[in-house]
């Protein structure tokens, strides 16, 4: 990999990096000098890359191992909260559309317009470590689950439940943030009402010779 | 010997709902894809719910669209 080609993509991506190491870090110093040291190493082997396509993820898996053997154990890491099984139904469309709130369109599309980038990204960053990572390499950095599985090490299957329960706890932080705002579901507690008329899954046209 | 059967099959919201993560990130391929389509063809309650989980990713994604200059000159720096 020329010197070149590797200074125009570290360029390229450093905000993104950036933000992989504050979501990893939670600390703005650790964090720029977490991105210093992932540029260092990403020019003393530079050799090791042939491929100019897999620039973006060799430089976050980088910073990835560095966070691991260098911070992270410096870190108190915050327990693992998994959410429990009936906690993984938490749908926020449904709590925000039981509200009254509304802003000129649907209580739901009102709210999204209400939530704040600093209010998702202090949620984001109030996540367990595991999810944290995956949500912003996913959703922010948009990689794919298998540049994910590549970059933090892990199956593919892993990081496919990381993402559910990250999406589904950023729900929760931010019906948190909903209350703040005053909006509040009508009713005590309302499951989601199956309209489409097909409660039982069944098959048509099953076809076996 | 049995044939495959790759008939699209009708699926309740529950089942609908645990497809939308890789619907979203465009994960979800054949019938599998093509039965969560069928499924929002007649459920809109699913389709407004899949749609606001769309918009709050986007809503996630604005993130990106933050730069650092400061940082960016150091690295310059490191790397001149």
């Amino acid at each position: 990999m020329s010197k070149e080609i590797l200074t125009r993509e570290v360029l390229t991506n450093l905000s993104a990096l950036q933000r992989f190491a504050f979501s990893l870090c939670q600390h703005k110093q650790e964090a720029e000098e977490l991105v210093s040291e992932t540029v260092v190493k990403a020019f003393e082997n530079r050799t090791q890359l042939k491929s100019e396509e897999k620039i973006k993820q060799w430089l976050f898996r980088i910073l990835n191992n560095l966070f691991i053997s260098n911070y992270r154990k410096t870190k108190n890491r915050k327990a693992i909260d998994l959410p429990e099984l009936s906690d993984q139904s938490f749908s926020l469309f449904e709590q925000v559309g039981m509200s009254s709130f509304t802003d000129g369109g649907t209580p739901e599309k009102s709210f999204i317009s209400k939530i704040t980038k600093e209010r998702i990204y202090e949620a984001i960053n109030e996540l367990p470590e595991e999810f944290r990572t995956t949500i912003v390499l996913c959703d922010v950095n948009e990689f794919s689950y298998t540049e994910i599985a590549a970059i933090t090490q892990v199956s593919i299957g892993t990081v496919r439940s990381r993402i559910a329960r990250a999406r589904n706890l950023l729900q929760k932080k931010l019906w948190q943030y909903a209350g703040e705002l005053g909006i509040t579901t009508k009713e005590k507690e309302k499951d989601h009402v199956c309209t489409c008329g097909k409660e039982e899954a069944k098959t048509v046209n099953t076809a076996t010779v | 010997m049995k044939k495959k059967n790759k008939e699209v099959q009708y699926i309740n919201c529950e089942q609908a709902v645990a497809r939308f993560n890789d619907f979203m990130d465009n994960y979800l391929k054949g019938k599998t894809r093509e039965e969560l389509l069928k499924h929002f063809s007649e459920c809109k309650d699913c389709m407004d719910r899949f749609e606001f989980e769309q918009l709050l990713k986007s809503k996630v994604h604005q993130l990106a669209s933050s730069d650092d200059d400061e940082m960016k000159e150091r690295i310059e720096k490191l790397i001149a």
